[in-house]
């Protein structure tokens, strides 16, 4: 082995070495501030995993049927977009993804959890941040269907009261809870969430912590000559602030308002009328939106899993390679080499890309591990059919090559057509899925092909690695294929 | 060497009876959709211990949310967890408030459920979407590959092999098929991507088979089709199947381990794609090589009688 066969061999050998090192610990370049290593190069355990694996909450949101405009449609939804993004962010959720699909006009809102905090009410998280859609002022009454001293205590562990037997007649009207006191809704809504312009959180001597409305001109009208009836009332009448169907506020009004700005007193704490003023400022989705699809994960669960197919793509790897060693002797060993630069190669293609895997892409590596050496087994097979004609290892392996090519060649491509299918058609998981064998497809051409065809370019003429067996060539058997010969080519 | 081409209709009868008990299965019973394709909502709760009244449960659901539920226990496998499984039926999904409001209610109830549950709530429309893009995907990658093949065979032996190795794979497709059929087993995205990985590999075995019968047929090799044929599928026999096995064994690897700490979605994926990588490989073996090897035949004996010969083989 000498010259430039000799030089690729070793340049094979040594790079996968360092992508087998790099792969398990990444390049690291010092430490940040929190003593994490800052990574050049990023390990296979720095991968992006979905919410499958860290656990979380995937949702698609559509538009309540009617509420959505067609024409308006795409816009209405990058509106909703920021909007959910905005919630989030101050909800001091960072890790999160939200995206939309303008064609079927769905909102698909994924967040998973950080390590280890299983904490998360994710139902209640979609529901407060997510779907969460319009806010409005309606005026509201004490409601005198059920005197609210009898009002129904609900304490966990006891059972829930039997429902108060309802007057027979009309139906009761819905009553929302606030601070211990029920309320009805009275008349029609005063004024839209879109009506108004800003909400801020204040605090003043005179009012204490408050939240200061500004309206839009439509919204100081509605405002002025609503509050100027509800002032009127004896006791005065009460404007109620609702969210969807919740009631947050309930104030008095003691005045016509005829500015362009009011403000809502209470009780508060300072962080209470700052999440009240963003839920006003950002509680204006375009229409009301449904949740079609949610998904939760249970993040314990999740985590397991992957360590799971960890162990399997080890063990596949292992098993493999132990395989194509026993099987094919010198050229399995180098198939064995191959592979674990291929492995390492995907993994590190799919850390340093920044592509979230999930389990099916988990799967999808290990399949990919699977085929990639059939391009060995294909061009093996054949050098030893090479061999057993009688031609020269060197002329063999040369040959081995060529007529195998095409063979190698069709497997990927349709390989690839079927992947590329599924990416295109498939839903999340799944993609991931069609991703990694996308991924690890194209890489078995440049590891199983060319890097085992120079190592075993190298080999063949060093003295030493001739000797049939470790080609898997018998003599006694050579000379029964021989005889077959003008058959077997 | 093993008679291939003479011993096909053994093959075909296997084909033709698993086909068969397929579309008895699918009289009797029909497909079984998973949630994913069928909709509807399933919510885990993992509970402190086994001992908990799921007929009670179900009682204190259905009043809270006023819908006919499910409710059942399990265990993963090593036995150290315990869940209680509450499950809608299809036509009714459970909205946000509404799973926030069972949770309160079983807590209320006495039933101490964590906040973190699993909760997989699929409205009917989107699992028939997502059921309908996974047949289109079949489709259309049958299709494309046809075309591949179209294309390739042009090459190697001409558009009657493109043809039988297009029946092939639908073959396999479809004893994937069958076999959830007669199974009962649940179909989902994940088989519809085992089939997809299933098309896309088995008609590289096909062609490697025919890419070697063309060589074969080209060259200074002398005897019949049926021996050509019979010839290039064993040289090829020992590709063939160790392809196939390291295929399987990746997969039987993460379908075993998966199985055993029952992270069933995986274990969903790992499966249709073994039973479907067997049959891409028993398929190319036993149907699509002999199938082609006998129309050569056929058509060689026609040419050799002339056109005054009628009988077809």
């Amino acid at each position: 082995m000498r010259g430039k066969n000799a030089f690729k061999f070793w340049s094979v050998i040594i790079a996968t070495a360092i992508l087998v090192v790099f792969a398990l610990t990444g390049l690291n370049v010092g430490k940040d501030k929190l003593g994490n290593n800052i990574q050049l190069i990023k390990s296979a355990s720095s991968i992006r995993t979905g919410i499958d694996i860290t656990g979380g909450v995937s949702a698609m949101l559509e538009p309540a049927a009617g509420e959505s405009d067609p024409a308006t449609l795409k816009t209405d939804l990058a509106t909703v977009k920021a909007l959910i993004e905005h919630r989030l962010d101050r909800q001091n959720i960072l890790d999160y993804f939200v995206s939309t699909d303008d064609v079927n006009g769905r909102v698909i809102v994924e967040i998973p959890w950080a390590q280890g905090d299983t904490s998360k009410n994710a139902t209640k998280l979609i529901q407060d941040s997510v779907v969460t859609a319009k806010l409005y002022f309606q005026e509201v009454k004490v409601s005198d269907q059920i005197p609210a001293t009898s009002a129904p205590t609900y304490k966990p562990g006891t059972k829930t009261p039997a429902p108060t037997k309802k007057p027979a007649g009309t139906p009761a009207p819905a009553i929302y809870n606030l601070d211990g006191g029920q309320y009805v809704k009275v008349g029609s809504v005063i004024l839209q969430g879109t009506d108004i312009a800003n909400a801020t959180s204040e605090w003043d001597a005179q009012s204490g912590q408050h939240v200061l409305l500004k309206f839009k001109p439509t919204g100081q009208q509605a405002f002025s000559s609503a509050t100027a009836r509800l002032s009127k009332q004896t006791p005065k009448g009460l404007l109620g602030i609702f969210m969807d169907e919740d009631l947050i506020s309930a104030p008095s009004v003691n005045d016509a308002i005829t500015q362009s700005t009011a403000i809502i007193t209470g009780k508060f704490t300072a962080q209470e009328t700052a999440d009240l003023a963003d839920k006003i400022r950002t509680g204006n989705l375009p229409f009301k939106l449904n949740v079609v699809q949610i998904n939760v994960i249970n993040s314990q669960l999740g985590q397991q899993a992957y360590t799971v197919t960890i162990y399997a793509l080890l063990i596949a790897l292992l098993l493999i390679m132990l395989f194509m060693l026993i099987y094919y002797r010198l050229p399995g060993l180098f198939a064995g080499v191959a592979l674990l630069t291929h492995t390492a190669l995907q993994l590190l293609f799919i850390s340093n890309t920044g592509i979230t895997i999930t389990l099916p892409g988990m799967a999808g590596i290990i399949l990919s591990i699977g085929l990639a050496v059939d391009a060995n087994v294909i061009i093996f097979e054949r050098i030893k059919e090479e061999l057993r004609s009688g031609k020269t290892l060197r002329a063999s392996v040369d040959a081995g090559f060529k007529r195998g090519f095409t063979a190698v060649l069709d497997g990927n491509v349709t390989a690839i057509i079927a992947a590329a299918v599924l990416w295109y058609f498939g839903t999340g998981a799944i993609q991931s899925f069609a991703i990694t064998t996308l991924i690890g497809i194209s890489l078995s051409f440049i590891t199983a092909v060319t890097f085992s065809r120079w190592m075993l370019k190298a080999t063949s003429d060093w003295d030493i690695a001739t000797h049939p067996w470790l080609w898997g060539v018998s003599k006694k058997k050579k000379d029964v294929e021989l005889g077959e010969g003008e058959v077997a080519k | 060497m093993f008679p291939f081409v003479e011993k096909r209709r053994i093959a075909y009868i296997v084909v033709g009876v698993i086909l068969l008990a397929g579309i008895i299965s699918y009289f009797a019973h029909g497909f079984k959709l998973d949630i994913q394709f069928q909709g509807g909502t399933e919510i885990k709760y993992t509970m402190k211990d086994a001992n908990f009244n799921t007929e009670k449960a179900q009682s204190v659901i259905s009043e809270a949310i006023n819908k006919s539920v499910s409710v059942v226990s399990s265990k993963n496998f090593e036995g150290t967890m315990n869940y209680m499984v509450v499950r809608v039926a299809s036509e009714q999904t459970l909205t946000a408030p509404e799973i926030l409001k069972v949770q309160t209610e079983l807590n209320n109830a006495g039933f101490i459920v964590n906040v973190d549950p699993q909760i997989t709530n699929i409205n009917p429309s989107i699992g028939a979407e997502i059921m309908r893009n996974g047949i289109l995907a079949v489709f259309f990658a049958l299709l494309l590959i046809i075309i591949y093949i179209a294309f390739r065979f042009k090459a190697i032996s001409g558009w009657s092999a493109g043809v039988i190795a297009s029946i092939a794979i639908l073959s396999d497709a479809l004893l994937m098929i069958s076999v959830y059929l007669i199974f009962s087993i649940s179909l989902n995205e994940s088989f519809i991507a085992g089939v997809l990985t299933v098309i896309g590999y088995s008609i590289n075995d096909k062609i490697i088979i025919y890419d070697r019968i063309r060589e074969n047929s080209t060259g200074r090799k002398k005897g019949s089709n049926v021996e050509i044929v019979n010839l290039s599928i064993f040289q090829t026999l020992t590709r063939s199947i160790n392809t196939a096995l390291t295929a399987i064994m990746s997969l039987a690897v993460v379908f075993i381990l998966s199985t055993m700490f029952q992270i069933s979605s995986v274990a969903q994926f790992a499966f249709p794609m073994i039973i479907g990588v067997a049959f891409g490989c028993l398929s190319s073996i036993f149907i699509a090589g002999p199938m082609l090897g006998a129309y050569k035949e056929a058509n060689a004996k026609n040419n050799a009688r002339g056109t005054t010969s009628k009988s077809r083989r």
